[in-house]
């Protein structure tokens, strides 16, 4: 057993999309989750912006192009007008212009800047693809300097855009070496594999200790999906009932899952068991009735919490 | 005789902006679509490297 230090990590910084987590560099086009300012790929300081701010300078840059392009054609008409007549005319089609434009430009901002970040992450698919493996190589470097929560704080914001197992056990192994709390700013659908892996089922059984919230419709899934060889863990019956107990939040989960709460239900600790009894008392019959009030029979008969259930 | 060229000229680009812009706004992504975007770039770029 390895010994858990304590740590503190720093909040999630969570985004609408997960794009706007990307910066750029204005120098070098390298893209990274990472970066405060300065590029780690050129060097360049100050050099990183985030790519919807350099999405927004680029439909800046194009409208006032526009707009100085305009102003130039009313200057030139202005110099070789002949004519009040073609004064007039003059700057009445420039005013005309320059209202449909600023109009058009008003309205359909925000629609330019997404046309620009779709153009941004096609043209440099190839730098955006090689900007996380690098973001992924400094934080093993962080890691071999030994500053372990820093490493999973990288691999957390990495892990935002890239979906692989391995970043997620890379994740799952550093935060079982930290002391876990629940005011942390933890996470664990995101964390869910496909394939079955001993470390993951560790960390959930402790967020169904300290962070039952964070259990949900995946994570039920993934358990029963790999149920037997979590039987086969050395605690892994532990850890399905408590997430069994995590179940009984919801009477919604208990209506999806029930036979999870029918093959745990005896493992439950007393409060869990009482909420779902009352629960399965409301349902009056199915199999998870007939095995809670079996259980009940047992062991819970003359408990007096459970009479004024 | 320049000053009517120019207005035309204003004319011309005023349309073809407006233009330009219904245009684009049609196929513009959705921010939805964008992460959608990102995430594809970035599992291709992985399996290429794999
Ligand atoms: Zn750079």
């Amino acid at each position: 057993m390895i010994k858990k230090i304590a740590v503190t990590l720093k909040p999630y910084n969570r985004v609408p999309f997960v794009y706007q987590k990307l910066k750029i560099c204005r120098n070098c086009r390298h893209f990274t989750v990472l970066g405060e300012r300065d590029c780690m790929s050129c060097g360049k300081t100050g050099g990183l912006q985030p790519v919807e701010k350099r999405a927004a300078g680029i439909v800046r840059r194009d409208q006032w192009l526009t707009g100085l392009i305009l102003l130039l054609l009313i200057v030139i008409g202005l110099l070789f007008s002949a004519s009040a007549l073609q004064t007039v005319l003059l700057i009445a089609a420039g005013a005309a212009a320059a209202a449909l434009l600023w109009t058009l430009s008003k309205r359909f901002t925000p629609a330019l800047r997404r046309i620009q970040l779709q153009k941004m992450f096609q043209q440099y698919s190839y730098e955006l693809a090689s900007g996380l493996a690098i973001d992924h190589q400094a934080a093993i470097r962080v890691f071999q300097e030994g500053d372990k929560p820093r490493t999973y704080e990288m691999l957390r914001e990495i892990g935002s855009l890239v979906h692989n197992d391995q970043l997620k056990l890379e994740q799952i192994m550093l935060l079982q070496t930290f002391q876990l709390r629940k005011d942390m700013d933890l996470m664990l659908e995101p964390l869910l594999m496909d394939s079955f892996s001993p470390d993951l089922v560790a960390y959930i059984g402790e967020m169904a200790k300290i962070r039952r919230d964070l259990i949900k419709e995946n994570t039920f899934r993934y358990m029963l999906q790999h149920e037997m060889y979590i039987l086969n863990m050395p605690n892994g019956e532990t850890v399905l009932a408590a997430v069994a107990g995590a179940a009984v939040r919801k009477s919604r989960y208990m209506t999806m899952y029930p036979y999870l709460l029918i093959r745990y239900a005896r493992l439950l600790p007393k409060d869990r068991f009482l909420r779902l009894y009352k629960f399965a008392k409301s349902a009056r019959s199915g199999p998870l009735y007939d095995e809670v009030m079996r259980i009940y029979e047992e062991k819970f008969k003359w408990d007096p919490d459970f009479q004024n259930a | 005789m320049v000053t009517y060229v120019a207005i035309g000229l204003l004319a011309i680009l005023a349309s073809i902006k407006a233009f330009h812009y219904y245009y684009q706004i049609k196929r513009a992504p959705s921010q939805k679509q964008l992460s959608k975007l990102v995430l594809s770039t970035l599992r291709r770029g992985q399996s290429d490297r794999e």
